[in-house]
């Protein structure tokens, strides 16, 4: 040890009062903190450049779809003269074969694709994980019959049912979400229900049951909180999923109809100039890439922050 | 006695999301030929952790840091690339695991898992290691072992397992097996077949046995060392009869005196320390055991103390040993030999 | 010791309580097989086996959480497993667990104030927020922490901690009978002995009763008024604290005791140790007969044939073996 160290060890030692007892005290430090979510997400987005990244882009994406009437073109007026215009000052990423703004489009069709994405995920979302708690939490035969259900749902092929379906409705947005929903929740369920079937054999249900809960309470007190993770990432997946379904459906003609526009069928119509404008086409698939790889890092990294960390 | 082991200013630290956890701050200990040496401490005191960095078994997020010594062999082993570790791991220090079921390998029978061991370290073929490994399972005790060496470990029971464990530590003669909590998952009438069998086998063999336990009442009767830890310390170090009955680190006589006597008085309160051990992410200044000391003084909680020497190469950390102390104690204080700076 | 109560005041009885679980194949599991006690008010019982043994089973059938095969469980002079309704209701306000793991038997997504004050909810004993907080600071300075902790959240404490958490929730209801299922074999020996010396506190504070149960006899003498020994299902020794461990008589008792080791050097060379050999039979198909009969080195011919009675040996002493007269 350096001479330094015993100098200050001797010091202590001669100090009068060194050697009096004195009362312990059995402070409690609080050093370890659960800071909780918020603090959790900030540190998780200050080390996470690529979540940062897709933050701002989502941020930015749905503020300028809500802003989208603020642009100065109609999206929906044809200047037959004036198509397939490069980018310039007045049309920001110029014109698309008819003579429309193609940016101002690219604002509506994210409407369309966000709103059909969020939509047809809570639908997905909340019936999923109903369907799947009260299959698990019930068990025995009731579980068996509602799991193949979900088994048949899954089997059908579900993209040329839409199709079939879509073809037969009246083609709007609100017949999408609930057509896209419809078919997008078993997925959740199963995971829901899994999870479910281990939770209810934990110890704090049982304590539940025994402080006197009914199923009711157990189920949304103790059982969905603490599946919450495992929600928001097949939420994510399933946000995700959606948009694409959206973008395919729109592409192939069964989605929105027009004039209307959506990031799909603008990839469609954009077809007929891919070999000479190959920027129509660009600019709406780059939309939805980001978008969907955006809604995925973003909900590992929400799964990531809502487990319980402790921090000095 | 020559010591085989020698571990000197052990630390070891673990980089967590919350910061540096110290779970090992500085640990001193030997073992000589044929002694076991126990290690007693609460969970989280950094026993086991001094286990894993003495077999080379500490990975990341876990470092041992620069200044450590393991000497085994006249070679620091912290020194030597992974490929000295792998020699000496298993083949000359073998470790019994506290949960049998989850450190053997389920797809595989436990004659097998036996010979393994002994196929790389001995250079034995497949046949000669399966004798080996019948005559293993013998030797701890298994019924019908020629049967029982191609069965499977969840065809075994709790303490068959860990008597498997234990030949399959055995396997390689190893001079120094560390036993992690050998019965602690198991039943009382299961622990007393183990301490039994291990103590018979460490006759035979005179092998060096590491104990880690957090049971006092284990270790009476099989250790020659008892090294107790506190919060990545060791706060105090003796014979086994010097600690159990001179013990001179408040701790360890709390501890002595928690643990409830089937011969003491069953009406009277046992005695209870207060209060939880420090957070290992905590730079301690005092004393690590000050907030739940039931003799504190204004000095334990400036300065960390120095370790005290006695007769017989006990050593306790604790400033009640310091000459300047006066007052009534439930145990021995002063005396000390020599002072080691802290 | 089975049809009228010999005590005065029984909290708890239990009369020939059988459970059973099915394993599929038509085997069947026979976790508590014909078990009879009772417990008297502010009294403890301790229920000792080692595990598998069906002590656990049979702490969780008294509280109405598993269903019984056969018997009755009488909670003051009410078969538990008949109430329905409002009763039931009642009937959960008055008996509590504490549960062995304090880390899986707390919700992890919950504050401590919400954890501690669940019961209250479930039973409409709070009406708000405000009432919330100030039950759960009261409650959590009862059991030796801070006020302050309400707020946080369960991951943030000790296992010691915990369990002070575990018991502050199952006292907040005020109940009457408690089952402490193996409360302390999860911590600490220095923290073992702060839960123990706080659930005797308790006890004299509230007049509780307890069913202890634990596969440690050394803590169990300490707070336990009579002690039931459990081998496979049944119970093989019952009698007060004081006799159980100066008298023995059951040979599994005998070796349970001998088994536990003394924290003391000279007295444990000394003591010869009973050791038990083989491990214990798997309770989907116990030996006919005596169910230690495979483990016991006094087993007679009729050990292995015929199962013994519990019999009457002493007051308040009974045992299930030939052997004793």
């Amino acid at each position: 040890m350096n001479p330094e160290h015993n100098e200050i060890v001797r010091d202590e030692v001669l100090k009068e009062d060194a050697f009096m007892p004195i009362e312990t005290k059995h402070k409690e430090d609080d050093v370890l903190r659960d800071r909780g979510i918020w603090y959790n997400l900030l540190t998780s987005f200050k080390e996470n450049k690529l979540a940062m990244f897709c933050l701002c882009f989502l941020i930015i994406i749905i503020i300028a779809s809500i802003l989208a009437p603020l642009s100065p073109h109609d999206p929906d007026k044809m200047d037959l003269l004036n198509k397939l215009a490069p980018m310039s000052k007045e049309h920001f990423l110029g014109t698309d074969g008819l003579g429309r703004d193609y940016f101002t489009r690219a604002l509506y069709g994210g409407r369309v694709s966000l709103v059909v994405g969020l939509f047809s995920m809570m639908v997905a979302i909340v019936f999923g994980t109903l369907y799947g708690t009260i299959s698990g939490y019930i068990g025995g035969t009731v579980d068996n019959l509602m799991m193949r259900a979900a088994d048949i749902f899954m089997s059908v092929p579900s993209f040329l049912l839409i199709i079939i379906i879509n073809s037969l409705l009246s083609p709007s947005m609100t017949t999408m979400i609930v057509i896209i929903g419809m078919f997008s929740w078993m997925g959740v369920a199963r995971i829901v229900r899994a999870e479910t079937m281990s939770l209810k054999e934990r110890d704090f249900v049982l304590v539940a049951k025994n402080l006197g809960a009914g199923s009711f309470r157990i189920i949304f007190n103790h059982i969905i909180p603490n599946m919450i993770p495992s929600i928001i990432v097949a939420a994510s997946i399933s946000i995700a999923r959606a948009i694409l379904t959206e973008s395919s459906l729109s592409f192939l003609g069964f989605g929105v109809q027009l004039p209307m526009s959506s990031w799909g069928s603008m990839l469609q119509s954009a077809q007929e100039h891919i070999m000479d404008v190959p920027s129509l086409a660009l600019y709406p698939g780059l939309l939805i890439l980001l978008t969907v790889l955006s809604f995925n890092v973003l909900g590992d990294v929400l799964r990531n922050a809502l487990e319980p960390k402790l921090v000095k | 006695m020559n010591n085989i082991l020698e571990v000197k200013n052990l630390q070891v630290s673990y980089h967590t999301y919350a910061g540096e956890v110290k779970a090992v701050r500085g640990v001193d200990f030997s073992v000589s030929e044929g002694e076991t040496l126990a290690i007693v401490g609460e969970s989280g005191c950094g026993k086991t952790v001094s286990a894993k960095a003495v077999m080379g078994l500490i990975q990341t997020p876990g470092v041992i840091k620069e200044g450590s010594e393991i000497n085994y062999g006249g070679k620091n082993l912290v020194a030597q690339p992974e490929s000295e570790w792998e020699k000496y791991r298993g083949g000359e220090c073998a470790m019994i695991f506290q949960d049998a079921l989850a450190a053997l390998n389920p797809t595989l029978s436990v004659g097998k898992q036996i010979a393994e061991n002994l196929i790389i370290h001995r250079n034995c073929n497949k046949r000669e290691a399966m004798e080996k490994a019948v005559e293993l399972l013998e030797k701890v005790g298994i019924p019908e072992a020629d049967k029982r060496v191609k069965q499977y470990p969840h065809e075994f029971s709790g303490g068959m397992r860990q008597r498997v464990m234990i030949a399959i530590a055995l396997a390689c003669n190893p001079k120094i097996i560390i036993a992690d909590e050998p019965t602690t998952a198991l039943d009382v009438t299961i622990q007393a077949q183990i301490l039994e069998l291990l103590k018979e086998l460490q006759k035979e063999l005179k092998t060096s046995i590491i104990l880690i336990t957090h049971d006092l009442g284990v270790v009476a009767d099989m250790a020659d060392q008892i090294a107790v830890m506190y919060s990545g310390k060791i706060i105090e170090k003796g014979s086994g009869r010097d600690i159990f009955y001179h013990p001179r680190h408040p701790y360890t006589w709390s501890l002595l005196n928690a643990v409830p006597r089937l011969d003491g008085d069953r009406k009277k309160n046992l005695v209870s320390i207060e209060g939880t051990p420090p957070d290992l992410l905590l730079e301690l200044k005092g004393c690590p055991f000050v907030e739940r000391c039931a003799h504190c003084m204004n000095i334990c909680t400036r300065q960390a103390p120095p370790t005290f020497t006695f007769e017989n190469e006990h050593r306790a950390t604790c400033w009640l040993h310091h000459e300047k102390v006066q007052g009534e104690y439930p145990f021995e204080t002063g005396g000390a030999l020599c002072v080691e700076k802290a | 010791m089975c049809g009228k109560s010999i005590i005065e005041e029984p909290v708890l009885q239990v009369n020939h309580l059988k459970k059973y679980f099915p394993m599929g194949k038509g085997q069947i599991l026979k976790a508590v097989d014909d078990v009879s006690f009772e417990i008297g008010k502010g009294k403890t019982l301790g229920l000792v086996g080692e595990s598998g043994c069906g002590k656990t089973t049979c702490g969780r059938t008294c509280t109405g959480l598993y269903s019984k095969t056969s018997g009755e469980v009488l909670f003051k002079g009410q078969d538990v497993h008949k109430l329905r309704g409002k009763d039931r209701k009642a009937f959960t306000k008055s008996v509590q667990t504490i549960f062995q793991d304090p880390y899986a038997s707390l919700d992890p997504r919950m504050k401590v104030s919400e954890l501690v004050t669940e019961g209250l909810r479930i039973h409409n004993m709070i009406s708000n927020k405000k009432e919330e907080q100030e039950r759960a600071q009261e409650l959590l300075r009862l059991v030796g922490l801070q006020a302050e902790h309400a707020n946080r959240y369960i991951h943030e404490f000790s296992g010691g901690q915990r369990q002070r958490i575990g018991i502050a929730r199952a006292l907040a209801i005020e109940p009457e009978f408690i089952v402490c299922d193996e409360p302390i074999s999860a911590l600490d020996v220095s923290i073992q002995a702060q839960i123990v010396n706080l659930l005797k506190e308790m006890q004299a504070k509230m007049d509780l009763t307890y069913l202890f149960v634990a596969h440690d006899l050394s803590m169990v003498r300490h707070i336990s008024d009579q002690v039931a020994v459990m081998y496979l299902g049944k119970i093989v020794e019952l009698t007060t604290s004081d006799e159980l461990y100066s008298h023995p008589v059951h040979p599994y008792t005998q070796a349970l005791l001998s088994a536990i080791p003394i924290p003391d050097p000279d007295v444990e060379k000394k003591r010869e140790r009973i050791v038990l050999t083989g491990d214990v039979p798997s309770p989907i198909s116990p030996p006919p007969g005596c169910r230690f009969c495979s483990r016991c080195k006094y087993a007679t011919e009729q050990c292995f044939e015929e199962e013994p009675e519990m019999k009457k040996i002493g007051p308040e002493h009974y045992v299930a073996c030939h052997l004793c007269k």
